[in-house]
């Protein structure tokens, strides 16, 4: 089974609500795939997941959750073997092209969890997107406590 | 002429029975490093708080990951992966032996280890040591691994090598399994070790 054919077709089509007085179409992001990891006791750190597909150029700048006191996000450099997660202050997302936030690439860390994320429940993320202009919009999603399918 | 004939029968005979009673190379899907002079002991403590050197394992395949629990990524995939395999042994898998060495001594300590490293199978083992235990063991392993420098909120990561080690029941150092493999090859790997 495939990583997608394990999510199945979770999307989320969100048109953003902008406080922008342009005549610029609003900006529509996509959001698929997205599912944040079950953590297991004594783990203070959680990772999440998503594929995000705008239909212009954006940035995601930031994400929040309640259920961690900070959330990151992170990128997965493989050095040689070693593996290395370094923070990035955004990433950014084409128009029309799909990025991926999965497992041993880009995810989202979430920092000092409040509980454990058991399997079932459902996680808030709340994104933080920028326009080219500098423009923010804010798009929340509740997404599933998974536990990592192993192979 | 006759003589030489028989003596090379002889010489073919004891070939043969060389090759009967050597056991069959084992065949890895993993990097064989059997060869290598190092990654010979540990002197570290367990969850419990009970020394351990590897010779503890002696009559088990040890699996043996370098880690840290602020890991959210890859140090559970690798955990889970390693769980499964020693499940997928069945009965086999009382002669496995999963640990988890942590990089991050400083935040994992017993207790963490203790509730962190079970949840993924109840007989691994999280091992710690002192910083100097701990890059003793990290050294004889050649695993490099680097704190980061800590963010205003004190949260930093540990780059570390990924990837497991295997351990044959001898207690012989003899495959580098890749993070990315998968459990069916560290199955496969595990019955060619405890077949040693």
């Amino acid at each position: 089974m495939t990583l997608r054919e394990w999510l199945g077709k979770t999307v989320i089509v969100a048109t953003l609500g902008t406080a922008s007085f342009s005549s610029l179409a609003e900006p529509s992001v996509r959001v698929e795939e997205a599912w944040v990891r079950a953590t297991v006791p004594g783990q203070r750190v959680g990772a999440g997941y998503l594929t995000l597909v705008a239909d212009q150029p954006l940035r995601l700048v930031g994400v929040n959750t309640p259920a961690a006191a900070a959330t990151q996000i992170h990128v997965m450099v493989n050095d040689n073997g070693v593996m290395k997660m370094r923070e990035v202050k955004q990433v950014e997302l084409r128009a029309g092209q799909a990025v991926r936030l999965v497992p041993g690439g880009t995810h989202l860390m979430l920092l000092d969890l409040r509980d454990p994320l058991k399997e079932g429940q459902l996680v808030r993320l709340a994104l933080t997107l920028e326009d080219g202009a500098g423009r923010r919009s804010n798009l929340s999603i509740d997404v599933p406590v998974r536990r990592m399918p192993i192979q | 002429m006759a003589v030489l004939k028989s003596l090379l029968v002889a010489a073919a005979a004891v070939v043969l029975a060389a090759c009967e009673r050597a056991p069959p190379m084992p065949v890895f899907q993993s990097t064989d490093i059997t060869a290598v002079d190092w990654g010979r002991d540990f002197q570290l403590t367990d969850h419990h708080g009970t020394p351990r050197r590897l010779a503890d394992f002696r009559g088990k395949a040890v699996l043996l990951f370098f880690g840290f629990t602020h890991c959210p990524d890859m140090c559970p995939t690798a955990l889970a992966k390693m769980a499964a395999a020693v499940e997928a042994l069945g009965t086999q898998g009382e002669r496995a032996q999963g640990l988890f060495v942590t990089v991050d001594p400083v935040r994992d300590t017993a207790e963490v280890l203790a509730q962190y490293v079970p949840a993924f199978h109840g007989s691994f083992l999280g091992l710690r040591g002192d910083e100097a235990a701990t890059a003793k063991t990290a050294a004889e392993f050649k695993v490099f691994y680097q704190a980061q420098r800590p963010d205003a909120q004190g949260h930093y990561s540990v780059d570390h090598l990924g990837g497991i080690f295997a351990f044959d029941p001898s207690g012989r150092l003899r495959l580098f399994i890749r993070p990315e493999a998968s459990v069916e090859s560290i199955v496969h790997d595990l019955h060619q070790l405890l077949k040693q």
